[in-house]
């Protein structure tokens, strides 16, 4: 009886001490931010989480991964967590329709330059961001059985003289207020740019590739909209408009 | 005798038995396994073990590791409809990353054994085996330079050593590994001369090494073509590991022409031309490779220890042997529309429509649009490039002196003139399904309703190309059907590309001869064969466009399109993963039979361009195909710890 007695007692110290070290505490550090413009205004941003913009990498011995992707929201804000500890930040290696401040890139298909960043409490980090074109004017509206879609294209006076021309405009419509190319809630199309630098894009309410096929039996009567732009040589990455929202949508033709 | 003396002497004894008696009894023979000197003394140990090399080589879309064909459908020539088609979805940059240092070192250790311990093998023997390897190991760096750019170029085993980072090698540049390739084969092609009678099809022979050559140097010459096009989509790394200089490419694309030349002087290869029937002896030309010139280097089965199950999954389900099988790879409309017309020799796309072209979804049970009404449903597709009826089957094709039932459902004609479409409403009443009488949907598809459409076409087209047409082969993988790595139209191919390139980089003759009249003469080999004397083209017609079109026609479904795409530098543009695109979303073409009873169309076809819903994934169906910048070259492993590796470009 003694010895069960002993056994117990060991095995009870044995669950006290033994797991302290196969626990580790989750990542606990805020890192957020926002793309802005110049001026200070929010820059819009794609918002698919296929289209990664900001990445952080921790170096060392075996650390052969990518990275952490860090998503960037429509409205260009982003947030990750992190656990503490030294980061290189950088972009993803892809072409874009702007260019952010101090992080260069290194020639095509090389990626970009990276800042190191010393993760210990919370950090804010905003971006100033310099698209090579501006979207204005954009508006959305329902004529007959169909979302039409304005906009107009200029270059930014701000943006280097090299940067690529446009060739293509694109219209999104949704059911949600979450609008990108990513979601299975959004239908797009695109449209040809003219001269004078503006574009319309006009998505059937009914029919293929149209709004109420979103699913089946979509009877919403409101519809979330926005436009973007794309530039010769830079594929997947647009640059975009705001986010409206459209009402009376009908329901029948 | 003393006590002490005598357990001295034992003492001694027992000594000296420990020193002489276990001599080897550490070392014993293995009796499981042949040494290497016994295994490299003879004909048959060597072949098996070259067996073993040749059964690794990788083929994505071969007849037995293609599972359910979800490879051979993932691009734009079929969709998939086996109740898995969602696996033969989009794919990322990890795609086709392949690295097969086993097997380049069992290759090199394969050479070495070769070189100590085959002393009784007769000397042109010996040499044949020491080519056949080397063969093989150049086939394993090309498959490795298509899918990740430059690799490492290791041509000796390495030993053991304390630190593994002294054995780290930096990637070789593209360019040199396409340099190897092509002196390793110039240096082996007149030992592979075969000492038997007969040229070999399944083990490496001049004829496989010269086909070799001539691709990858088409391959390197359109790299370094499109160098300009390949910086600006960021594919070049300063290193050379990805991307050919510009300067480059006039001597690889004469070294393609090389090896078209040297296989066409051995006289032995030649197209397969037995049939009268065009069509016939196109899709003829697959199914067998005894008595057939074409064929230079394939992968056999013979259904029995090496199964085939590619006819059991392509068969027409009015014809299918084994249940949850058959009708899995759905050629679409897309490859359909690339098959010029016989007579002229236009690209023209399959006219269902009076006016502009439409697209339907299949789901639609109305439609108002004016469609073109033929008379028989295979008249459509007529006076097309034989190869599309030797390719797929359509509405009207027989399989097997049996007819293909593909018929949609009816088309109703209403009094204002718009038409209301009918169908089963579940594949189980396909058989049964009638309105006023009259059958509505082919035991062979097209179909979607219901709970379960599989297994039945899904895009108006089944595969006849590589289908087994002997009786018993759609069951079971007992399919003798080889799967071919080279064959002689390829090289004719390869031929008249890399003339066309050389006449495109300003290189007037090659030999003497005219740049576009060799490139010329080479597509019209294959396009005489093709469709006869007057499907050739003449010098005004043959344009880059051609070539591309040629290749995507003549040798579809046989791997080619992805890395063609890829070397022409194109596939992002064709692939671009956009919904409005006419390259990247997919459609399919539907027959439905007219029912307007005492009305002239009454038994007449229209035909529906329909979108087509398998492709992507479950919650996004006819997703159009996607490929980016990342995917022109494969992930590159990162080994942990060896700086030396470099990422390809865009990742």
């Amino acid at each position: 009886m003694k010895q069960i007695n002993y056994i117990v007692f060991i095995v009870s110290v044995m669950f006290l001490i033994s797991c302290e070290y196969d626990n580790y505490d989750g990542p606990s550090v805020k890192f957020t931010g926002s793309l802005i413009t110049a001026s200070g205004d929010p820059f819009f941003y794609d918002g698919n989480p296929g289209r990664g913009l900001i990445k952080v990498i921790q170096k060392g011995f075996g650390k052969t991964d990518g990275g952490t992707n860090v998503r960037v929201d429509e409205r260009g804000n982003y947030a990750q967590l992190l656990f503490p500890g030294e980061y290189w930040l950088t972009l993803e290696n892809n072409p874009y329709p702007f260019e952010v401040e101090n992080i260069n890139s290194l020639g095509a298909g090389l990626g970009y330059d990276s800042i190191k960043i010393d993760l210990k409490s919370d950090l804010k980090m905003d971006f100033k961001v310099t698209p090579y074109y501006l979207l204005t004017d954009f508006t959305a509206k329902v004529e007959n059985n169909n979302i039409v879609l304005n906009c107009n294209v200029t270059k930014n006076p701000d943006a280097p003289a090299t940067a690529p021309k446009v060739t293509f405009g694109r219209g999104y419509v949704s059911t949600t207020s979450i609008v990108n190319g990513g979601t299975l809630l959004t239908r797009t199309k695109r449209a040809v740019i003219t001269d004078s630098g503006s574009f319309e894009v006009v998505i059937p309410i009914f029919g293929v590739n149209s709004f109420r096929e979103i699913y089946t039996n979509n009877f919403k009567e409101s519809a979330y909209c926005r436009v973007s732009v794309e530039l010769e040589g830079i594929p997947s990455y647009y640059l975009f408009s705001n986010i409206t929202k459209i009402e009376n949508v009908p329901l029948t033709p | 005798m003393k006590l002490n003396n005598i357990i001295t002497i034992i003492f001694f004894s027992a000594i000296f038995l420990t020193l002489v008696s276990c001599d080897d009894w550490l070392t014993q023979k293995d009796l499981t396994g042949m040494n290497p000197s016994d295994t490299y003394s003879s004909d048959q140990g060597i072949t098996s073990i070259v067996a073993n090399l040749y059964s690794r080589l990788r083929y994505e879309q071969d007849f037995a590791l293609d599972n359910e064909s979800y490879d051979l459908t993932r691009w734009d020539e079929a969709v998939n409809n086996s109740q898995y088609w969602a696996f033969a979805s989009n794919v990322g940059r990890d795609y086709r990353s392949y690295y097969d240092y086993g097997l380049i070192r069992d290759i090199n250790l394969h050479l070495e054994e070769l070189e100590k311990n085959a002393k009784s093998i007769p000397d042109d023997k010996l040499k044949y085996y020491k080519a056949e390897a080397r063969y093989l190991r150049a086939f394993v760096y090309f498959t490795m330079v298509t899918r990740i750019g430059g690799v490492p170029l290791i041509t000796e085993t390495m030993g053991y050593v304390d630190d593994p980072l002294l054995l780290a090698k930096k990637r070789n540049k593209e360019s040199e590994v396409y340099d190897f390739i092509v002196n390793e084969i110039d240096d082996i092609k007149n030992d592979l001369t075969v000492y038997s009678s007969t040229i070999t099809q399944t083990r490496a022979s001049k004829g496989s090494a010269l086909a070799l050559k001539s691709r990858a140097m088409l391959y390197a010459g359109s790299l370094a073509f499109n160098y300009d096009k390949s910086a600006a989509k960021g594919l070049n790394l300063p290193s050379g590991a990805t991307g050919i200089e510009k300067s480059k490419a006039n001597a690889y694309l004469e070294k393609c022409l090389e090896a078209c030349q040297e296989l066409d002087d051995m006289q032995y290869y030649a197209l397969y031309q037995k049939d009268a029937d065009l069509s016939l002896n196109y899709s003829k030309l697959f199914l067998n490779r005894t008595d057939n010139r074409e064929i230079i280097f394939c992968k056999a089965y013979d259904g029995v220890n090496m199964f085939n199950y590619f006819t059991q999954r392509a068969i027409a389900r009015s014809q299918t042997g084994v249940a949850k099988s058959g009708a899995q790879i759905n050629p679409t409309l897309n490859l359909v529309n690339s098959y010029e017309l016989l007579a002229t020799r236009e690209i023209k796309p399959m006219q269902a429509y009076v006016g502009e072209d439409a697209i339907e979804l299949m789901t639609a049970k109305t439609s108002d649009k004016n469609y073109i009404i033929y008379d028989k449903p295979e008249d459509i597709f007529a006076g097309r490039d034989p190869r599309l009826a030797g390719t797929v089957l359509h509405a009207g094709s027989t399989f097997k002196n049996k007819p293909i039932d593909l018929q949609a459902g009816l088309a109703i004609l209403e009094d204002d003139g718009t038409y209301t479409f009918k169908s089963a409403q579940s594949i189980e009443a396909i058989s049964t399904a009638n309105y006023e009488g009259i059958k509505m949907t082919g035991e062979d598809g097209p179909f979607r309703a219901g709970s379960s459409f599989w297994y039945i076409s899904h895009s108006g087209f089944l595969l006849r190309k590589y289908v087994d047409t002997s009786t018993g082969s759609e069951t079971k993988g007992n399919s003798s059907v080889p799967y071919i790595v080279f064959r002689y139209a390829e090289v004719l191919l390869n031929g008249a590309e890399a003339a066309l390139l050389l006449n495109m980089n300003g290189v007037g003759s090659y030999n003497g001869k005219d740049t576009k009249t060799l490139s010329l003469d080479y597509i019209n080999k294959v396009r005489k064969r093709a469709g006869g004397d007057e499907f050739k083209l003449n010098a005004s017609e043959l344009t880059f466009d051609r070539i591309i079109n040629e290749r995507k026609v003549e040798l579809s479904f046989e791997d080619h399109r992805y890395y063609d795409l890829k070397r022409w530098r194109i596939a992002d543009e064709i692939w671009e993963p956009n919904r409005d695109s006419e390259t990247a979303v997919l459609y399919g073409l539907w027959p439905y039979k007219i029912y307007a009873p005492g009305k002239p169309v009454d038994g007449k076809w229209l035909y529906r361009k329909v979108k087509l819903e398998h492709r992507g994934s479950a919650t996004d169906m006819g997703m159009p195909i996607s490929f980016d910048r990342t995917m022109y070259y494969s992930t590159y492993p990162m080994n942990a710890g060896n700086l030396l590796v470099e990422m390809n470009p865009n990742h």
